[in-house]
């Protein structure tokens, strides 16, 4: 719990650094804004590692199919990893690169759950060829 | 912890050490030494950065199983 104000207070002392670098470097004020996120973003999944602990133990609880839940975390990754690196670039005003990115994230994610689609689609199947 | 903000005050201080003499460069009209100088401030900022977000992606890759 400490770690969440001591990463508050690192947001803030970046944020006004950066809008007295901004004048001048705003090259260099971008990368602090970067540097920031990063840490940040290595705090928060540090911090999801217990939970995803917690979910694979769900998983061998509830007997899911083993492979499922690996794809499932993989979009977490892929998503999170996408909108930070979008929000960093429409902050340094390039939009356009910023959505392709989500774009390209939101094509991966679709492209990873094809299992997922094709084990909905044989159960469908199954359940039909029960009736 | 104390790691993560020395590098956020690193690359503050870089960019003001850059900032300034880029004002110099450019009053006394070196303006293509300007424009080296702070050419040069992002590289070092990127170098040091770098590092930072292979932290980043390699913990992503590992908690979330890639």
């Amino acid at each position: 719990m400490e770690t969440f104000w001591k990463a508050a207070a690192i947001v803030l002392i970046t944020v006004i650094l950066g809008l007295a670098l901004g004048k001048q470097e705003k090259d260099i004020a971008t990368v602090l804004t970067l540097t920031g996120c990063c840490i940040l973003g290595i705090f928060a999944v540090s911090y999801l590692e217990p939970v995803l602990d917690l979910l694979q133990e769900l998983e061998s609880v509830g007997q899911l199919q083993s492979g499922m839940l690996g794809i499932l975390l993989k979009a977490v990754g892929i998503a999170l990893t996408a909108e930070i690196s979008a929000m960093i670039c429409s902050d340094a005003g390039n939009n356009s690169l910023g959505k392709t990115l989500q774009m390209l994230g939101s094509a991966v994610i679709v492209y990873l759950s094809i299992p997922i689609f094709q084990a909905f689609l044989t159960l469908i199947r199954e359940i039909l060829g029960q009736l | 912890m104390s790691m993560e903000i020395d590098l956020v005050f690193k690359i503050a201080a870089i960019g003001i050490i850059v900032s300034i003499l880029n004002q110099v460069l450019s009053r006394s009209g070196r303006e293509e030494q300007a424009t080296m100088t702070s050419l040069a401030g992002l590289v070092v900022v990127l170098m040091m950065l770098a590092q930072k977000i292979a932290d980043l992606f390699d913990l992503v890759k590992t908690l979330f199983e890639f």
